[in-house]
């Protein structure tokens, strides 16, 4: 999003979104957690959640909120500390609760694990594999940790350069030799 | 004790109206970590339509404060969309100096239109004292003066922590990315910023007005002030801005009460002391949030 120069074409449910301005997109049903999390530090974690539904206008957000906060028990325990104060793994499910509380129907995901110790990754990507299950939430990953994306996705795409690689589906690129020894190091 | 009480009356009437002002600033300061120079001018420019609405035009005092709240805040929304969007908002310097700009043609465009003579307001507040003793008179302009501020802050921590459009305030406030990214429009959030910190100025001018007298340069004398109490509560912080307000009201009414050899023209001097001396001690003032970025 704000990208400054760009060619091509990037379409949303066949429709043109490249160059639309950021909110525009959101309210088209987007989400995107940055690399670095994009919460709010000096707000509450229950202000990020309902600055993460500013664009709804249903009145269903403090069903949402408690929703999420089943999800991650952890945002219920710290409702009303500040996002800055928050451990890495917490700030990341509170970008990831924060992102799904405006109802997307697309997730972007840029490198949840980043920073993140082994055990809340797998943590993480479990609540993504059900949150996907239960919601039908479209989400775009990208993801250094090859092994465990893979594991959990069902399609994916192998970039090198810029270029995509290799596409396919999630299982046949896990068990495709080239794959294993590039990327997966076994 | 009965100087010392006159002092402190008069601490805390002046201190309300630099925590009115400051609270402006600190409003702008939240939301783009930017001072604004031109904040003093937007109120003058209030105060002045609270003279043309009030006094040349007849209508009721209180009616004419409101308005001319109404009136600068639509006129800064109106500037911040002309003067200060074009420019990046994290580049802060270009951005001081057009807020210098600002400051320099309101208040010129003031003096052509009202000329350079001293001019009076007429009072919100009843005339004569709440409590009197000896030569300590708690007036009831002072007693409105300190009531206002501490309801105009009641009602901004309201607005901002309560309502949608004060969440998109403290949220870009907070993050600039991440506001966009929950689809809060910047642009429009910080010109409301710019609109609600014009009306609470010319509000706190109005207040100031009680006890001087209305002239192209008046606000000057308050914004110093303004400043220190804004730098003391610690620029991000409203309750801040309004403890720092009577602080440095007290410090310059007991300063030069008690400080013999400190000429009362020099009283502006404390306000440069309390700058100071923040600045040494405690940079992020009693109240403002420390600059902590969590790698």
């Amino acid at each position: 999003m704000n990208i400054l120069t760009a060619q091509g074409s990037v379409l949303l449910d066949g429709k043109e979104i490249l160059g639309r301005k950021t909110p525009d997109i959101v309210r088209a049903g987007v989400a995107h957690i940055p690399q670095g999390r994009g919460t709010f530090p000096e707000l509450s974690v229950i202000d990020n959640l309902e600055a993460g539904a500013f664009v709804r206008r249903d009145d269903e957000v403090r069903d949402d909120i408690d929703r999420w906060i089943e999800v991650f028990p952890v945002l219920g325990q710290r409702r009303d500390q500040l996002a800055g104060q928050l451990s890495g793994g917490e700030q990341q499910m509170l970008a990831v609760a924060r992102a799904l509380m405006s109802r997307p129907g697309l997730l972007l995901l840029d490198e949840p694990s980043l920073g993140l110790a082994p055990l809340i990754t797998e943590q993480i990507f479990e609540t993504f594999a059900e949150i996907n299950a239960e919601q039908g939430t479209t989400m775009l990953v990208v993801e250094q940790n090859a092994s465990l994306a893979l594991s959990l996705a069902k399609t994916a795409y192998v970039l090198e350069a810029g270029e995509v690689a290799l596409s396919g589906l999630a299982d046949e690129l896990k068990d495709d030799e080239g794959v294993r020894r590039a990327y997966l190091g076994y | 004790m009965d100087l010392f009480l006159a002092r402190l009356f008069d601490g805390l009437g002046s201190g309300a109206t630099y925590a009115a002002l400051a609270m402006a600033l600190v409003l702008i300061f939240k939301a783009t970590t930017l001072i604004n120079f031109a904040q003093g001018e937007l109120a003058l420019l209030g105060a002045y339509l609270v003279l043309v609405l009030g006094v040349e035009q007849g209508l009721p005092i209180v009616v004419a404060v409101f308005l001319a709240m109404v009136i600068t805040a639509v006129f800064a929304a109106g500037l911040e969309r002309v003067f200060i969007r074009p420019f990046d908002p994290s580049d802060h310097l270009p951005l001081v100096i057009v807020t210098l700009g600002l400051f320099l043609g309101i208040n010129s465009v003031a003096g052509v239109i009202w000329g350079h003579g001293a001019r009076d307001l007429p009072s919100m507040f009843p005339d004569g004292n709440l409590y009197s003793r000896g030569v300590a008179n708690l007036s009831w302009v002072t007693v409105g003066n300190v009531a206002t501020v501490l309801a105009t802050a009641g009602a901004l921590y309201l607005l901002l922590n309560k309502t949608k459009i004060g969440l998109a305030f403290r949220a870009v406030s907070s993050n600039l990315e991440s506001s966009e990214l929950v689809g809060i429009n910047i642009g429009r959030t910080l010109q409301f910023g710019w609109a609600l910190a014009a009306a609470v100025g010319t509000l706190g001018a109005a207040l100031a007005i009680l006890t001087l007298f209305l002239e192209p340069t008046v606000m000057l004398r308050v914004l110093i002030f303004a400043f220190a109490a804004a730098a003391l509560g610690g620029l991000d912080s409203l309750g801040g801005a309004v403890v720092g307000g009577f602080v440095v009201g007290l410090v310059r009414s007991m300063g030069v009460g008690y400080l013999d050899f400190v000429p009362s023209e020099l009283g502006v001097g404390a306000a440069v002391v309390v700058i100071i001396a923040v600045l040494l001690i405690r940079p992020t003032g009693l109240f403002g949030s420390e600059q902590v970025q969590r790698v």
